[in-house]
């Protein structure tokens, strides 16, 4: 006699794990929210100190996604697929600023991209390019920070994916950028796509080697989570505000960006 | 018992790495000084934009005095870039294009005159000095430094940031020693703050300006002048200032009467 | 002649050296075990692995020649390639795919997705044009890979594996319509697989692959039944045998002699079909004079068939019904008679040619 197939359920332990783990990330969110001053929140964010702030995470943040993805995806191909010696080398660099403190990389972007700093003294001699101060600072700063988890998640894709399609596409008269961008790029999409997202929300979030390295000035390097930092010495309802305001993007831009690109991935 | 600057700096690795990477930056970069004399406080016309890099602790103080001061003088422009002062001083020394260096201690000004950062000789224009915070209501009946050692936990400064060194002088000129076991040690002096306020540590020790901001938060207790230290916070132009004149303006408005009753408000001391 | 290759390749301590010559319309099934070098052959023809010496030339065009320092690379060679398990780009829709080649060849996007619909219809997979691959049946993909690669006007024609990715019971017919598609192509065609029923029912001719090296070629007929190898008299289900021939009398290397009916002199091959070995539990008595006491070291039952593998002193597989070996009760090290009439023993030159 057979036992009729009951439905698999999650196990209990399972369940329980995820319960504990969805507290452990939502409470300290409500946290934030109970010290909000609700009734003084809008004033709050539209000074013009919050008004600038949001206005520049946004703007660094998409310029360092956009650096990341002009300068990461070639570098995360150039990994992944050919056999330069020293790969192994250049893998640890890529990812050392995950494991850098975000100020220690600050301190070094300052040495190496400061006005007087090894690089930094030719591009201003040179060209006039300076970063200390400047909005393209803070871009840089971000970039250097967020960069290492797009390299990573599309290099582990670009392994992943099985290499006999670009054969396939070589075969089919498509010549290598062809290939790249009809072949392999659509094949990784998913992960190229995932990668764009944590950069972008590591690039919002920097804090440490911004203030380091680009400074922190209203309307050219103070971006939203340095605003925060600011508004703890004398305003903490504003930095609440500003706090809440940094996730609110961040929860928007991410839910929307996953629905889409599970989308794209049913479709 | 009493924390050593050598266990918590490597405690604290990256902010010594910050220092190290300071130390090398500012010995390499140690060259003229000349010292020029040119901050003669005059009342000229003024005009352009300068940035200037101020230790955080100054923000509110120093919004507010920008902003009446570019309305007294029209078309001027006064930008903040506000951070650590140990910070400040590895951009400046980076070739950073500030204007004024306004330090929250007068070694990180040591630090930017020495590598040659600094014109002329820095002005103290404020002065901050600790206090003890305790929980709303003074639960525990602590009165004095001697008393904290009635707390289960009290919140520092890190030795490397100004006021932990502070406090460690403090508490060694009251003979007191509170067991490292009790001590939490906070990145500056927000964090450390933040420990009372909710509620984790019974005590902190910390300026002044920053008790006084506290609010219904917590509880300031005066700790007696003979036991207390008195951190100075200096001023300069930057050696690279492509607007000494507006530079030198702003300082001397900060030091006046005009910018006194600003940093007095915030609950900073006088200068001298 | 269309398609003339000298190949030579060195990958690690592994040499591959072979020539094929295939000629226009004609459909060349490269058979051989797996780790013979079948698919680095392909690799080569497509550019997708340069040749370490000899010469690729394809209609007086040479594509690799390293002495020469020529080599087109494959977006520039015409040659299709139906791939293992035929990777069609997951992203794009069938009708895609095969404009994917047609636009590589350089025609506009236009005439590429009228041309790719065209191709589908002649595939009979006019309804599937919009579909994604994973939508699609093996033997349909198979036709879709098989469109792609014939929509860019190959000259030459690679075929991998193109019947390993299907089930067994789909593939007499894709077999079929496979052979039919072949029929009409003009250019030169090389297949390669393991299975000499593919292989068969597909190829003009067969090349045998083995260690890098060509072990065999010729037709069908020739090929299966005078197998020069033990892995294509195994693949054929044939035993084969060296020995040294004197009349009609056949000395193996152990000194076993056995008699045959066809005279000889010198090395030679036997061949002797499984189900001409008769098995007996005691000596057979009457006409058999080649027959030997023995034991079996493995049986394998097949249906209502059994493979019993003998061993020394004559190591041949017999094949009997399912019920005979119930009746003679055989295991693995049971003792028995084998025996072969002299007129089913088939002998050639071990020498080729």
């Amino acid at each position: 006699m057979t036992a009729p197939q009951r439905r698999r359920r999650p196990p209990v332990f399972a369940l329980v794990v995820a319960s504990l783990t969805v507290a452990f990330l939502a409470i300290p969110l409500i946290g934030l929210l109970t010290k909000a001053s609700w009734s003084t929140l809008w004033n709050d964010l539209t000074t013009p100190v919050a008004l600038d702030a949001l206005r520049l995470s946004l703007i660094c943040s998409l310029w360092a996604t956009g650096l990341s993805l002009v300068l990461g995806v070639p570098l995360a191909w150039v990994l992944a697929r050919t056999q330069l010696p020293g790969r192994s080398l250049v893998r640890a660099l890529a990812i050392l600023p995950m494991v850098l403190p975000p100020v220690v990389g600050g301190v070094a972007l300052l040495v190496a991209f400061g006005r007087d700093g090894l690089v930094g003294k030719h591009l201003y001699s040179l060209f006039g390019i300076q970063f200390t101060f400047t909005t393209a600072g803070a871009v840089l700063a971000e970039t250097f920070v967020a960069m290492p988890f797009l390299i990573i998640t599309v290099e582990a894709a670009l392994r992943s994916m099985d290499g006999r399609y670009e054969e396939v596409a070589a075969n089919l008269g498509a010549g290598r950028w062809t290939t790249f961008r009809r072949v392999t790029l659509p094949m990784i999409a998913p992960s190229l796509i995932a990668g764009t997202a944590l950069t972008w929300a590591r690039a919002l979030g920097e804090f440490g080697a911004t203030i380091t390295f680009a400074g922190n000035i209203q309307g050219r390097t103070q971006t939203l989570p340095l605003a925060v930092y600011l508004a703890l010495q004398n305003n903490e309802a504003l930095a609440v505000a500003l706090s809440l305001a940094l996730l609110a993007i961040s929860v928007v831009v991410l839910v929307s960006l996953r629905g889409w690109w599970l989308g794209t991935i049913k479709s | 018992m009493s924390s050593s600057p050598q266990q918590t700096s490597m405690r604290r690795p990256l902010i010594a790495l910050v220092a190290v990477a300071m130390v090398a930056v500012g010995a390499t970069g140690c060259s003229s000084s000349a010292a020029s004399s040119d901050t003669t406080t005059t009342q000229p016309k003024v005009g352009g934009s300068i940035t200037v890099s101020a230790a955080s602790s100054l923000t509110g103080a120093f919004n507010q005095l920008g902003t009446r001061f570019q309305s007294a003088h029209p078309g001027t422009k006064i930008t903040f870039n506000f951070g650590s002062s140990s910070a400040l001083v590895l951009q400046i020394q980076q070739g950073a294009p500030a204007d004024v260096f306004a330090s929250a201690s007068t070694k990180n000004m040591t630090a930017a005159q020495s590598s040659g950062n600094i014109k002329g000789k820095p002005v103290v224009f404020a002065r901050n000095t600790l206090e003890i915070v305790v929980k709303p209501g003074n639960p525990l009946g602590i009165t004095s430094l001697a008393g904290l050692n009635k707390a289960n936990v009290v919140a520092l400064c890190a030795p490397s940031a100004p006021c932990g060194a502070a406090a460690d002088t403090v508490l060694q000129q009251a003979g007191v020693t509170i067991p490292t076991s009790k001590v939490t040690l906070g990145a500056d002096v927000k964090t450390t703050l933040a420990q009372v306020t909710s509620g984790n540590a019974d005590a902190a020790i910390v300026y002044v300006t920053d008790a006084k901001a506290v609010g219904h938060a917590g509880e300031a207790v005066p700790i007696p002048k003979s036991q207390n230290v008195v951190t100075s916070y200096p001023i300069a132009p930057v050696t690279g200032t492509t607007n000494a004149a507006l530079a030198n303006a702003w300082i001397a408005y900060v030091i006046g009467p005009e910018g006194q009753k600003v940093l007095r408000a915030a609950g900073f001391l006088p200068p001298g | 002649m269309s398609l003339d290759a000298d190949m030579r390749v060195t990958v690690g301590t592994f040499e591959e050296r072979i020539h094929l010559d295939v000629a226009d319309g004609e459909v060349v099934a490269v058979l051989g075990p797996n780790g013979s070098g079948k698919s680095t052959l392909l690799r080569a023809l497509a550019g997708l692995r340069p040749l370490t010496a000899g010469r690729i030339v394809l209609d007086d065009v040479v594509l690799d020649d390293p002495d020469a320092g020529v080599l087109v690379p494959p977006e520039h060679r015409p040659c299709g390639m139906v791939f293992q398990d035929y990777l069609l780009f997951p992203h794009l829709t069938a009708a895609a795919n095969v404009a994917f080649g047609i636009r590589g060849r350089g025609a506009t996007k236009a005439d590429a997705d009228k041309r790719a619909l065209e191709w589908l219809g002649r595939m009979g997979l006019a309804d599937k044009a919009e579909s994604k691959p994973r939508q699609l049946s093996g033997g349909e993909a198979q036709r879709v890979a098989l469109a792609r690669a014939l929509a860019t006007s190959p000259r030459l024609l690679l075929l991998d594996e193109p019947m390993a990715a299907l089930d067994v019971g789909t593939r007499g017919s894709v077999r079929h319509q496979l052979r039919r598609h072949l029929a009409e192509f003009a250019g030169s065609c090389v297949m390669v697989t393991h299975d000499p029923l593919d292989a068969a029912a597909i190829a003009d001719r067969l090349v045998i692959v083995e260690a890098g090296r060509i072990v065999q070629q010729g037709t069908l007929k020739e090929v299966t039944t005078r197998p020069r190898t033990t892995y294509i008299a195994d693949l054929m289900g044939l035993n084969l045998l060296t020995a040294r021939a004197s009349g009609t009398t056949l000395v193996l290397a152990n000194g076993t002699a056995l008699e045959t009916a066809s005279p000889a002199t010198g090395e030679v091959l036997m061949v002797i079909a499984p189900r001409n070995i008769a098995l007996y539990l005691q000596r057979p008595g009457g006409s058999p004079r080649n027959t030997w006491s023995t034991r079996v070291s493995e049986v394998h039952l097949m249906g209502d068939r059994a493979r019993v593998l003998v061993g020394e002193p004559v190591p041949v597989t017999a094949e009997i019904t399912a019920v005979s070996l119930a009746e003679l009760g055989l295991t693995e090290g049971s003792p028995v008679w084998a025996s072969v009439k002299a007129t089913q023993i088939d002998t050639y030159p071990a020498q080729a040619g």
